[in-house]
């Protein structure tokens, strides 16, 4: 055989034959021969006829060396062996460490949340009743059957307002230039009723800045009011008035 | 099937052949463990494939992986792939135990040191992963018809030449001849076809 004369495909089939080990021992000697000279076309096809052949490997079925190979060899070899030993109990120790604090950590941040939810859902529940009773303002101020009372315009020394006064769902004071609220003192809305009966208790209210808004609800007979009244009283609120009338706005119904 | 994926993915996370061979030039002694870790199933499969016994397998394996530690100086970390040479290590150290067993050690230990010279494994401009390799040579292979499969065996997993397996399959040698040339030819133009 020689080499020169066969065409490229066979050259491949050559080359893969040698690493095979299934050439006739004279080519494989003269094979040989190219190569320990550094042949460069003998070289190179022999370097791409060993990457291919060595491949076959994979056509072995799937096993798994047991574990003392790798025990064994990495001692041989000098170098340490990377097996877990009682590393894992380390390990797993911190792993558990780990997830404690991030339960631990995922506790509070679901404690604080759920503060915070119950605060919201708080404010929330404040708005709504808020809500509910400007719309219950809205509704007495704009039905016809509102009764609408001015105070305070003739008088030298103000306070000054408005009252609403509506049958079915109460009365709405609306007071500006008020006297400030000494300590342990508050503004008490009183119905004077017609006939000279004692004045009737209609709720507590605070004052800021001058200003006071008082909403009495419930049914009420503006026929039977004389007038609305506001004095300032302890605290706790009086059964009759106990200090000067700050307020009189007499109401007039027809 | 698993461990190849497994080959795969040890090798995307560890680097590819040329870092490990820059290591185990420098007798890095974790690129040992590396380089165990990477090919130690597929070496181990094809030496089990050819001596068909685990313990002599576990002990030829221990041997091709030292081999290759003792010899990568050699090798040229830029342009190196380690892996078929280690294969081709594995399997020889595998059949030179199948012949030694059958009294052909002397006849046949040098051809088979021939074509694992380091230098048939550098310059290669071939950087397909192994497990691509993998897959398509099992696929080529399993295209070829049954003799050209059962000469190809007989010659890589059993060493034997074209005129034993001749005598082995009651073929005429040029029967024979043609049938690992066939399957040879089909398997070489699927591993090159890119």
């Amino acid at each position: 055989m020689s080499l020169n004369n066969l065409d490229p495909q066979d050259r491949d089939l050559l080359y893969e034959l040698f690493t095979l080990g299934l050439l006739e021992p004279e080519d494989m000697a003269e094979v040989r021969t190219l190569l320990e000279a550094g042949d460069p076309a003998t070289v190179e096809g022999l370097r791409k006829a060993s990457i291919f052949t060595s491949s076959l490997s994979y056509l072995a079925p799937e096993s798994k060396p047991s574990a003392t190979v790798r025990r064994r060899l990495l001692l041989s070899a000098g170098a340490p062996e990377r097996g877990v030993g009682w590393a894992w109990i380390f390990g797993l120790a911190a792993a558990c460490l780990a997830l404690l604090v991030i339960t631990f950590n995922i506790r509070q941040d679901v404690e604080r949340r759920e503060t915070q939810i119950s605060e919201l859902r708080l404010r929330l529940d404040s708005s709504e009743k808020l809500v509910a009773q400007a719309k219950d303002l809205y509704d007495l101020l704009r039905q016809p059957s509102t009764l609408n009372v001015k105070f305070g315009d003739n008088q030298l020394t103000p306070p000054r307002g408005q009252v609403f006064i509506n049958r079915e769902r109460g009365v709405l004071l609306f007071a500006g230039n008020l006297p400030a609220m000494p300590i342990g003192k508050i503004f008490e809305m009183w119905f004077v009723p017609k006939g000279g009966g004692a004045p009737i208790p209609a709720g507590l209210f605070r004052g800021e800045n001058g200003q006071g808004i008082h909403f009495r609800p419930g049914a009420v007979d503006p026929l039977q009011i004389a007038a609305i009244a506001v004095t300032l009283e302890p605290e706790a609120g009086s059964t009759t008035p106990t200090m000067p009338i700050l307020i009189a706005a007499p109401v007039q119904s027809e | 099937m698993i461990w190849h994926i497994l080959i795969l993915f040890a090798e995307l996370v560890s680097g590819d052949d040329q870092q490990l061979i820059e290591r185990l030039r420098k007798r890095d002694p974790d690129a040992m463990s590396d380089l165990y870790d990477r090919y130690s199933r597929v070496v181990y499969s094809v030496i089990l494939r050819i001596v068909r016994n685990s313990a002599v397998a576990e002990e030829l394996s221990q041997e091709a992986f030292l081999r290759a530690w003792n010899r990568a100086e050699g090798f040229d970390s830029a342009r190196g792939r380690i892996g078929p040479w280690l294969l081709t290590i594995a399997r020889n150290r595998a059949i030179d135990y199948l012949r030694s067993t059958a009294g052909q050690q002397q006849a046949t230990t040098f051809e088979l040191m021939s074509s694992e010279r380091i230098t048939l494994f550098v310059n290669t401009e071939d950087r397909m992963l192994d497990q691509e390799q993998a897959r398509r040579i099992r696929a080529a292979f399993s295209q070829l018809n049954q003799n050209q499969r059962q000469v190809l065996e007989l010659a890589y997993f059993e060493g034997l030449s074209q005129s034993e397996m001749a005598d082995k399959l009651g073929q005429p040698l040029g029967t024979v001849k043609t049938w690992v040339r066939t399957a040879l030819t089909t398997l070489r133009e699927s591993f090159h076809v890119a």
